[in-house]
């Protein structure tokens, strides 16, 4: 279990802190989205997942362990797979094989298994073939896939994407979409911050912030009902929600949870 | 007066064991008030084509012209500030202390007095929705993501370039920022000429003129925007996804609805869609 508690974070020399207030736990095998208008502290809570950022107040805790201890903090980092907002701030390799076998080669994988979990991994994310390719030599979607077959590659126990589909093509983020369910199905904890409710509709639980602290932790259909509150934290419905709700207004019988073509068509016609 | 890509061609790496072909025989005409939307999947050769377009590097074949001035010519230099390319990830350019001096470099580096500069600057830094005052003072290495990207489109917008060319610039925004960049093409069309790359036809299908759809580095379609809005197909063909509310309206069809006309507008497709099905009861 990843524990946040009360947590308050400031940056140093910020007026105001990033973070305040924020409680909140993330369950192996569960799947929650994080949205919120940009500044709002989606990265920042990210960070402080693993230890890269320290709380200033309150605490964290990735199965009992407290971030700040650095007696643990080897065994927290191993456990939590961090994915960056940027890909360029992760990236170190010279090649892309490379690149993903840099996180499970510090965890101490035997060489044989690193070469199966960096070959499983960037056929996942769809870069197989593009092994020896220098990373800085990548189409922007492509060093996104490969920022996620690093974290892929670790097998942590907790897995936290910020916004890892923000630039890639449809069938991208179907990828990604795909691989965390699965994960999560396998009992991987999956954080994913999106400014997508298309995307954190297929969520179990989406968590909203609204200037550092927690202004929604519900179901996606709560928050999807409540055009004030997804103003109020940045988020746009999905224009299918609009649609959906065009029809309600015009007599369709259409249900709360209808999220996809089908299922408008299928109410249409019923 | 227009910016014109005449059969253009690319290869990255040319001549080395690594070269690949990124695009191949590309027209594309930007003309002063029109829209271009430049549609593709992921490595179907869309950055490199704005690439292309702002003269950044010189097509492997073909030409690129701009106000019939050849960007890879003798007379590039008087291009200077006439074509404004916002990166797909643009944030990685900010560089000054201050996003106030950040924005105001480009215009006061075109000749523009200290005052303009400064006004250019706020005045951009409020298109893309942020309040100068709470901004201009912060350090861009201090911005989250999304605010950073939003600081960087303004960058280009305040050198107020003639044709404005913008890589999937809502990608990382919030509503209201992704909200700002649609007013900021349609102000930008006004002003000049605008092409914008994405793989989300959804939110800027509706404000585009013109569309190119590119797969592998070729065109598999280029025409109006309504021909494409009527017949979504090529979408499916290059990858890409037939926006949802599009999707019902086409699958609708195919189930034997009778619809006059079909819309990306929520509101208008339900209105469009109900009408259809209490005709058929
Ligand atoms: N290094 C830093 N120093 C000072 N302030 C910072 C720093 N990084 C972020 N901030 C500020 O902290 C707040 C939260 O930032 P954070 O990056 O967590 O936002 P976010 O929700 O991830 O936004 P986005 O959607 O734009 O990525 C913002 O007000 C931001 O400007
Ligand atoms: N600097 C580069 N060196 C070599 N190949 C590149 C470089 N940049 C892009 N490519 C390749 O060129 C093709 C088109 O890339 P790009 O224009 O970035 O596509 P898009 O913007 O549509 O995702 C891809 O196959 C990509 O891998
Ligand atoms: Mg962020
Ligand atoms: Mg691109």
């Amino acid at each position: 279990m990843i524990e946040l508690a009360d947590v308050t974070f400031r940056y140093p020399g910020a007026e105001r802190p990033a973070l305040a207030g924020v409680t909140l736990s993330l369950a192996p095998g569960e799947h929650v989205a994080v949205v919120g208008a940009n500044g709002s502290g989606k990265s920042t809570l990210a960070l402080l997942c693993d230890g890269m950022l320290l709380p200033e107040g309150g605490s964290v805790h990735v199965d009992g362990m407290d971030t700040r201890d650095a007696a643990t903090a080897f065994e927290v980092r191993s456990r939590v797979g961090l994915v960056l907002q940027d890909p360029d701030d992760q990236i170190v390799g010279a090649v892309v094989e490379e690149d993903a076998a840099f996180g499970p080669e510090n965890l101490g994988v035997p060489r044989e298994e690193l070469r199966a979990r960096v070959d499983e991994a960037l056929a996942a994310v769809g870069l197989a073939g593009l092994e020896r390719r220098e990373p800085h030599l990548l189409s922007e979607g492509q060093k996104q896939r490969l920022a996620i077959a690093g974290a892929l590659a670790m097998r942590p126990a907790y897995l936290v994407l910020d916004e890892p589909a923000a630039m890639l093509d449809p069938r991208g983020r179907e990828d990604v979409g795909a691989i965390l369910g699965r994960l999560a199905s396998g009992g991987t904890g999956i954080l994913r911050v999106t400014h997508d409710l298309a995307e954190a509709a297929a969520a179990r639980r989406v968590v909203a912030l609204c200037d550092g602290s927690v202004a929604f932790d519900g179901l996606p259909a709560d928050l999807l009902a409540d055009a004030l509150l997804m103003d109020r934290v940045g988020v746009a419905p999905p224009p299918l929600a609009a649609l959906a709700e065009g029809l309600r207004l015009r007599g369709v019988d259409v249900r709360a949870d209808a999220f996809t073509p089908a299922a408008l068509l299928e109410a249409l016609w019923r | 007066m227009a910016l014109t890509v005449e059969r253009a061609g690319f290869v990255y790496g040319r001549g080395t064991a690594y070269s690949s072909r990124a695009l191949d025989g590309i027209s594309l005409t930007v003309s002063p008030g029109e829209v271009v939307l430049v549609l593709g999947a992921t490595g179907s050769g869309k950055s490199t084509l704005l690439r292309l377009a702002a003269g950044l590097a010189p097509p492997s074949e073909g030409r690129v012209l701009v106000d019939g001035v050849d960007t890879a010519g003798p007379d590039a230099s008087r291009l200077r500030g006439r074509v404004g390319l916002v990166f797909q990830r643009p944030e990685a350019q900010l560089f000054a202390e201050t996003v106030a001096e950040d924005l105001a470099f480009g215009p006061r580096n075109l000749g523009r007095s200290e005052r303009d500069a400064r006004a250019d600057a706020d005045e951009a830094l409020e298109a893309v929705g942020l309040d100068p005052e709470a901004f201009g003072r912060r350090s861009p290495f201090t911005l989250s993501g999304g605010e950073a990207r939003r600081v960087a489109i303004a960058g280009v917008l305040a050198m107020r370039p003639a044709y404005l060319l913008l890589d999937e610039p809502t990608a990382g925004l919030d509503a209201r920022g992704r909200a700002a960049v649609l007013g900021v093409v349609a102000e930008a069309k006004r002003r000049g000429g605008v092409a914008v790359v994405t793989h989300d036809a959804e939110e800027l299908l509706p404000l585009a003129d013109t569309v190119l759809v590119l797969e592998g580095g070729s065109p598999v379609f280029v025409g109006p925007a309504a021909e494409l809005l009527a017949r979504p197909a090529p979408l499916e063909a290059a990858g890409l996804a037939v926006p949802p509310v599009l999707d019902v309206q086409v699958r609708a069809v195919e189930a034997g609805a009778r619809l006059p006309m079909l819309t990306l507008d929520p509101a208008l497709a339900a209105e469009i869609l109900a009408a259809s099905v209490r005709r058929a009861r």
